[in-house]
């Protein structure tokens, strides 16, 4: 299991390097003169000419490149053009609202997509299966802002629980001061999760379904109702256990799609979040952020997938730590 | 945006048209054969009618829309539907079907060119990868696992970032460059098997030149895969552009676009609900119909993968 991760670990390193190429090349080959681009925007010659000093570019390239990891490894991703605050400062700041967004999200879309999924596949063919499958179908046609707004038409307003778009941290000063933080927070929240978990939820609920069906027209399955099991003890304990590991090895995707799919929700209800941050830095042309901000969302995308890997590892003792 | 899962490598190859599995006694043709098939799909069907009403609609905006898209009616500022305007009138007092037609011309234009900009990268880059093997094939398909790394949206919004302009052009090639992975690693695998098949061979023994052999045995044997995810791509498409015009970054006004419709539909929507609720609707029939239409054909076109 450790020279499993280890491998994977060091399977990493090409991947990281393609990824930090990427950001370098975006951010001082592409624009022409990325002096221009790193100072402020009404920078005179002079302004020009120090920022050039201060990030050697008048060095060439390949000397550029091991100076711009040198300083994203230590965390120096530069200085936001718009506020002049330091990027990996909004970044972080901004990461929060879209995690929370993003995992609360995923959990909707299990419980969603799973139950579909199950209730689907313990009776195919028959017209539960069939509007589940219809549901999830066009789940994945709506666009998923429309139905965020659509949510906030029907369901929220100044008399209702739903609070019509913001974001309200959670506080953990005291019990009380957590509680109604967390109440005001929920009431922001929900409606963003139901949002932006639909998608995955209909991708879910297909997987789940031929997943378990699958499982379920085996000989164990058949073992296990013969002892007179109940029905739902040998979908769920005997059939639902063993048809969750290919839907384990998705969620890393979904995890990744949710957070980058985050932007839309984010813009629909006002969530000052990391998507957020990228529109209003490309509106900006504020390329250190959005460098930074994609840099920092590959590096999610990548440290998830490591984990749901090594999760699966762990999950099915039929994968070979190789 | 979601892209179309990868598929198996098989479908309707008139390499054994001639056997009894795929053949009819009557002696029709595999594009009769995989017609026959569809026609029996009620969900195909029903997609496919969607999508020739959506082009129709598109087609014919200029007959079709009772009002000019661009020019406010006086008398009727911010009215909900009724009689005269189905679907209302949008807060600059234009009328919202009208815009609704002229915006499926504009959203189903960037979604074909989108997907034109991919079927030709991802065919080409899947024919060279796959005929030529060894390190071209190595190269081609890392820069394909690079581009499918990244979920759809946030590489396209990066891609719009890095064009530092914005157009119509840059919209669509963004969202081509999304999909091409796809389709390169679908013909990729199609070639792949193709190869080793012995009419391929009795072409080469025959003297034929590389060019001869892709265009003329090749491809043709992957139309089947390819018209499948480039249909599903354009499901994917629609709701790309909807999504980037939505964040400002795509299509831009006077023209409608459904996404931009829905996105000037937002500082208004808790009030007139039809500036919002028709142009998403469009969007999520059409792309229904695109998914439906594409789940039909992948059953018509390869009887062996049963989903």
């Amino acid at each position: 299991m450790k020279t499993f991760i280890l491998r994977r670990l060091l399977n990493l390193l090409p991947v990281l390097a393609g990824i930090s190429l990427a950001a370098f090349v975006m951010m001082y080959v592409l624009p022409g003169d990325p002096a221009a681009v790193l100072a402020p925007q009404s920078a005179d010659a002079e302004t020009l000419a120090q920022t050039r000093a201060r990030y050697g570019l008048d060095r060439p390239l390949t000397a550029q490149y091991l100076a711009f990891l040198g300083r994203a490894l230590r965390g120096d991703l530069g200085v936001s053009v718009r506020s002049e605050q330091p990027v990996a400062a909004i970044l972080l700041d901004r990461f929060w609202p879209t995690l929370q967004l993003a995992l609360g999200a995923l959990a909707f879309a299990i419980v969603l997509g799973v139950t579909a999924g199950v209730l689907s596949a313990a009776r195919p063919r028959s017209w539960l299966d069939a509007a589940c499958m219809f549901l999830a179908l066009a789940g994945v046609s709506l666009p998923v802002f429309w139905l965020g707004m659509m949510l906030m038409i029907a369901l929220a307003g100044p008399e209702s629980f739903f609070a019509v778009s913001g974001y309200a941290p959670l506080r953990f000063g005291g019990p009380g001061e957590f509680a109604a933080s967390a109440s005001a927070f929920l009431s922001h929240m929900i409606l963003p999760w139901v949002t932006l978990g639909v998608v995955t939820a209909a991708v879910l609920a297909r997987l789940t379904r031929s997943s378990l069906i699958e499982i379920l027209e085996r000989d164990y399955i058949r073992t296990a109702r013969a002892k007179g099991l109940a029905e739902w003890r040998v979908i769920v304990r005997h059939g639902l256990r063993n048809a969750l590991l290919p839907i384990v090895t998705v969620l890393g995707a979904s995890l990744a799609g949710l957070l980058s799919g985050a932007v839309l929700t984010e813009t629909v209800f006002n969530i000052p979040g990391l998507g957020r941050e990228i529109l209003d830095a490309i509106e900006g042309r504020d390329y250190p952020v959005v460098v930074g901000a994609v840099l920092w969302l590959a590096l999610t995308f990548v440290a998830v997938n490591l984990i749901v890997d090594v999760l699966y590892a762990a999950l099915d003792p039929r994968v070979k730590y190789e | 945006m979601n892209r179309p899962e990868p598929r198996p490598a098989h479908s309707d190859r008139p390499a054994d048209a001639g056997t009894a599995e795929t053949r009819s006694p009557h002696g029709a043709g595999p594009a009769r054969m995989a017609w026959r098939r569809f026609r029996r799909s009620r969900m195909g069907l029903a997609g496919g009618v969607i999508v020739a009403v959506m082009l129709l609609a598109a087609l014919l905006a200029p007959w079709l829309a009772p009002y000019p898209y661009d020019e406010p009616i006086m008398d009727s500022f911010g009215e909900g539907p009724c009689a005269a305007h189905w679907m209302g009138v949008d807060q600059n007092a234009r009328d919202v079907m009208s815009r609704v037609l002229y915006g499926a011309r504009v959203s189903l234009q960037v979604a074909l060119a989108a997907t034109a900009v991919a079927v030709a990268l991802g065919v080409a880059a899947g024919v060279t990868a796959g005929y030529f093997g060894r390190w071209v094939d190595e190269a081609i398909m890392r820069a394909a696992d690079a581009f499918s790394a990244f979920p759809g949206i946030l590489l396209a919004i990066a891609i719009t970032a890095a064009f530092r302009t914005r157009s119509l052009t840059v919209v669509f090639v963004a969202l081509g460059l999304v999909g091409w992975s796809t389709l390169a690693r679908i013909v990729r695998s199609q070639v792949l098997v193709l190869r080793e098949e012995d009419f391929v061979t009795a072409a080469v023994a025959l003297g034929a030149r590389p060019a001869r052999v892709v265009f003329r045995h090749l491809l043709p044997n992957c139309l089947g895969p390819v018209i499948v995810t480039a249909t599903l791509l354009m499901a994917g498409n629609i709701l790309g552009e909807a999504g980037l015009s939505f964040l400002g970054i795509g299509v831009e006004p006077p023209r409608p676009s459904w996404g931009l419709m829905l996105a000037e539909a937002r500082s208004k929507m808790m009030l007139n609900w039809w500036m919002c609720a028709f142009p998403g609707l469009a969007i999520a029939l059409t792309v229904l119909g695109f998914n439906l239409l594409g789940d039909g054909l992948r059953d018509a076109l390869d009887p062996r993968t049963k989903t």
